[in-house]
């Protein structure tokens, strides 16, 4: 089995794939809540990747939504972020060079204060889990 | 229908299937198993391996009943295979949201023909899944598209 980004696998080729189900976010800018752990993934330095994220329904509390991603300990961007009491399909990507050498992506979101927000992904019923994807370009 | 010979397999990202619609579709119905067709896809042939579905609508339009919800999902005949998402207007105001979700699935190999439909909690103010030919001022298709993973 080739590893995960070798040299010559085509564009479009999926990386790491991670799919959970509802999330409860709580957490502050400071101490953000774990949304979706990705695995390792091996880079050669010269790879760009496209790094997507979306739930079935994202609904902001009293307060924004802020969805960030992070690369190992260091967040890489906010990728989306919602106004309050509102309730919709979220997707955001971003498109990433990561340096060689392996790489663990995460999710991580947070509330601007006010009521807790929710990500989901009811696998168990009949909504689409959240997921969140790497391909090659 | 852009068909291909399952002998061969798909490459990743390739795309197995395309529909689309140009015109708005109210949503009419307030229950799932029975959901407004938004879109009928054409028969695609598919090889077992997992695929990404993924919709896009330029507007999707709520009702006017604050909390209603408007939910799209993904069907194969009656079999429902799962929502794509669900938004809700937080106001007594139609609430307007683009909408793109995606599902990583496994159809069986062979051929399948799937619908998007869509159903309101409540039907007031007429929610709707938009899309038009494109063009100047015009809102772009509203597609479902299959692609190997």
């Amino acid at each position: 089995m080739p590893a995960p980004n070798s040299p010559g696998q085509p564009p479009g080729t999926e990386l790491d794939y991670v799919e959970v189900g509802d999330i409860t976010v709580s957490g502050s800018s400071g101490a953000q809540t774990t949304v979706i752990d990705g695995n390792p993934i091996w880079f050669d330095g010269d790879t760009t990747v496209l790094i997507e994220y979306q739930t079935c329904n994202a609904g902001s509390g009293s307060q924004a939504l802020i969805v960030e991603l992070w690369d190992g300990g260091s967040s890489l961007k906010r990728i989306a972020q919602t106004a309050p009491s509102l309730s919709w399909p979220l997707r955001a990507s971003l498109r990433v060079k990561p340096s060689a050498g392996l790489h663990t992506f995460h999710v991580k979101a947070w509330i601007n204060g006010g009521t807790n927000a929710t990500l989901a992904g009811d696998g168990s019923g009949v909504y689409v889990k959240q997921f969140y994807r790497v391909v090659k370009c | 229908m852009a068909d291909h010979d399952i002998s061969f397999g798909y490459q990743p990202g390739q795309e197995i299937g395309y529909d689309q619609i140009t015109g708005n579709v109210n949503i009419a119905s307030t229950t799932e198993a029975t959901g407004t067709t938004i879109i009928t896809c054409a028969e695609h042939l598919f090889d077992g391996a997992p695929v990404i579905a993924e919709f896009f609508s330029p507007m999707i339009i709520t009702g006017t009943v604050s909390g209603m919800e408007v939910i799209i999902s993904l069907f194969e005949s009656s079999t429902q295979i799962g929502r794509f998402g669900i938004c809700q207007t937080p106001a007594a105001a139609a609430a307007f949201f683009p909408w793109y979700s995606r599902y990583r699935f496994t159809p069986s190999a062979g051929r399948h023909t799937y619908t998007v439909t869509a159903f309101a909690t409540n039907t007031t103010g007429t929610p709707s899944v938009q899309a038009g030919s494109g063009g100047t001022g015009a809102q772009m298709p509203a597609f479902v598209r299959f692609t190997k993973v």
